[in-house]
């Protein structure tokens, strides 16, 4: 089967004032039409740049380096700026996190959302028009018609979101990347946005790249799961799979670190020490070797590929080697 | 942490009675007042000495602004706090500043909350120097012995904040809140900033100065996971009111508020198998705080509202596990009530 995206090796790179820093490196993946992919890890690991590499918006300092995003038959790292315009917005959409910051605060809803509509789907005006109600209806945002003249400070949080996403998917886009959306959000609200979410996906056959820190919000909505440290993909799996056997200790001390409410009591709970390296001081070896309660004289001399498991389960970490090895 | 219910007559260490605190809205030339937002709106409870009480709810719930009008950042509007059975909202100038020694708050975002152009040293030494915590000569050895409780070596003293990361800074945050040897401190979403693997390093540090000092926290946040690890009591608040009040495990196993079972149900768990468990999913968002109608705060919302939430205010009511709701208090009331 031929993928929707194909992500080969990807480095990306961004110019400060003194060196380059690489931001995200060896960044290889898949998505199929109508899967959801979850990118989880802490801030600075690199996940919204891979995204932003993706969409094409890293800025006049950044670059991508080496690699391919293969996306529909067409290399996106090769891609002129005039022939991204076309893709960006209609093919790929991208939501954000702060929805008020995605908005422009001096024009109206209407007038945000007719502008994408006409541009990619050349509809009249009053077709635009129209089509923008059905879709902010579609993300069922009451009184449809009112909020198209209404400004984005008037709205909620909540309310602003689903703004946002009505007009992601108003092209009806093949590719949805969404960087943390709910993380502005209250819990009531972000459970209403993930159902519609949700609900949408079913409807289309969209592809979606959902960015976040939180597990339980992984666990809800992804099919398979890239846990992200430090610039690099550190372990690939289906969801079911990494929640009951992650294999990297990074995912490991990750998920033992966060609090649950459906346990009855924990006494204590355990974190990682230390914290996450700067692209500048990268320890040599393994990048999460500092971190590491198993660390060994390997680590801290190599670095570890991804390696893999199975047929759907990755780890860049030499234990798994080792394991594997001993196996055999 | 004391199990304080088990030690009966114990004297709280904080009560609050019927707390408000509103904003006046003002517009206009002559900045009339043409309302108020009651961002706090009759709040009662009590903090026992050596106890965490969690107070959880949504952004706009009026839970932070509960913590600062309890140091004397903002002024409260009327009711009573009583800190050590002192009344502090009363008291004077220079009662105040011993109080405010008692009782410490440590904010959400690190970054915001240090002065950038000081050094550690100095953010640390100023309020040991001004309350004349120690004699001059030892302020040096209790900046010391103030990092090191955090778990921070003792050469960072001489750095600015900007050298930190958000964890470490967050550590900086409480020494400044102990440095002054409190009682009681206030934790306004100290872990909501920061990652999730540094958030565990923050709750565990928390729970070991508590037990090594025997400090009693009002743990404010809106992370349910981090609320539920911390706390012995649980207070949830919904638009300036708490709605409900109990212990943890009862919160959580058996909560009755449909505010707070909407809260736990919209909780994502982070595990994939549990997914296709039923939800409650709530409609809407929070109503306008300045515009709010009598009745119960919620009953926009809630999926049991009938009549009588509409036009009769609920109290929270109830010995062991306080609720405000019709439905869970008062059923033949709310029976009798015609379904919205």
């Amino acid at each position: 089967m031929k993928h929707l995206l194909e992500v080969v090796n990807l480095q990306t790179a961004f110019q400060s004032e003194k060196s380059e820093i690489i931001a995200v490196d060896e960044i290889s993946f898949t998505l199929n039409a109508g899967e959801t992919l979850g990118i989880v890890g802490e801030s600075g690991c690199g996940k919204s740049i891979t995204s932003l590499s993706i969409i094409g918006l890293l800025g006049k300092k950044g670059r991508v380096k080496k690699g391919n995003i293969y996306f529909d038959n067409e290399d996106l790292a090769q891609t002129s700026e005039s022939d991204f315009r076309k893709i960006r917005g209609n093919q790929i959409s991208m939501i954000f996190q702060e929805p008020m910051t995605s908005l422009n605060p001096v024009f109206t809803i209407g007038n945000q959302m007719i502008e994408g509509i006409k541009l990619h789907m050349k509809l009249s005006t009053k077709e635009a028009r129209s089509y923008a109600i059905e879709m902010l209806e579609k993300v069922r945002i009451p009184r449809a018609e009112e909020v198209m003249k209404e400004y984005p400070h008037v709205l909620s949080g909540g309310m602003r979101q689903r703004v946002v996403i009505a007009m992601a998917l108003a092209c009806k886009p093949k590719l949805l990347i969404a960087d943390e959306p709910t993380t502005a959000l209250d819990v009531t609200i972000q459970a209403q946005i993930l159902e519609l979410m949700r609900n949408l996906k079913e409807e289309s056959e969209t592809a979606i790249m959902f960015i976040t820190h939180d597990l339980g919000v992984i666990a809800e909505m992804a099919d398979k799961v890239i846990v992200m440290y430090a610039g690099q993909i550190v372990e690939e799996a289906d969801v079911f799979t990494l929640f009951k056997n992650p294999k990297h200790p990074y995912t490991q001390g990750l998920m033992a670190s966060i609090p649950h409410i459906e346990y009855e009591e924990e006494e204590r709970l355990s974190s990682i020490p230390g914290t996450v390296p700067t692209p500048q001081n990268m320890p040599k070896g393994c990048r999460f070797h500092t971190r590491c309660p198993y660390v060994t004289e390997q680590c801290k001399q190599e670095r570890p590929d991804l390696f893999q498991i199975n047929d759907t389960h990755k780890s860049r970490c030499w234990l798994v080697k080792t394991e594997k090895h001993n196996k055999e | 942490m004391v199990d304080a219910f088990t030690v009966e007559n114990i004297a709280p260490l904080l009560r609050v009675e019927n707390l408000k605190t509103h904003y006046s809205i003002k517009k206009g030339v002559f900045s009339r007042n043409v309302g108020s937002i009651k961002a706090v709106d009759g709040v009662d409870f009590h903090i026992n000495p050596g106890e965490t009480l969690g107070l959880v709810g949504e952004s706009g719930c009026g839970k932070s602004t509960v913590g600062k009008t309890l140091v004397g950042l903002e002024r409260a509007t009327a009711g009573n706090v009583f800190f050590d059975n002192k009344d502090i909202l009363s008291g004077s100038g220079s009662e105040m500043k011993k109080v405010r020694r008692d009782l410490q708050i440590i904010f959400q975002d690190p970054y915001s909350s240090l002065n950038p152009r000081k050094r550690v040293k100095d953010i640390l030494e100023e309020p040991i120097r001004v309350h004349r915590i120690v004699e001059p000569q030892l302020v040096s050895k209790r900046v010391d012995e103030l990092l090191e409780l955090v778990g921070l070596p003792r050469a960072f003293k001489n750095r600015y904040p900007h050298e930190f990361s958000g964890g470490q800074r967050q550590r900086i945050g409480i020494a400044r809140a102990l440095s002054l040897n409190p009682k009681l401190i206030i934790c306004d979403e100290p872990v909501s900033a920061l990652d999730v693997s540094i958030q565990a390093q923050i709750l565990n540090l928390l729970k070991d100065l508590q037990k090594e000092l025997n400090l009693t926290f009002l743990f404010i946040a809106h992370g349910l996971g981090a609320v539920k690890y911390i706390s012995d009591r649980i207070a949830v608040m919904y638009l300036g009111k708490i709605v409900e009040i109990a212990k943890t495990e009862e919160i959580f196993m058996n909560p009755q508020h449909p505010y707070t079972k909407a809260l736990l149900s919209a909780y994502p768990i982070p595990n994939p198998e549990l997914r296709s468990k039923e939800r409650i999913i709530i409609s809407g968002d929070v109503p306008n705080p300045s515009n709010l109608q009598k009745g119960c705060n919620f009953y926009s919302r809630c999926p049991l509202a009938k009549s009588i939430c509409r036009d009769e205010e609920p109290l929270l009511k109830g010995e062991k596990h306080p609720v405000a709701c019709f439905a869970v208090n008062d059923e033949k009331k709310w029976n009798a009530g015609i379904r919205l």
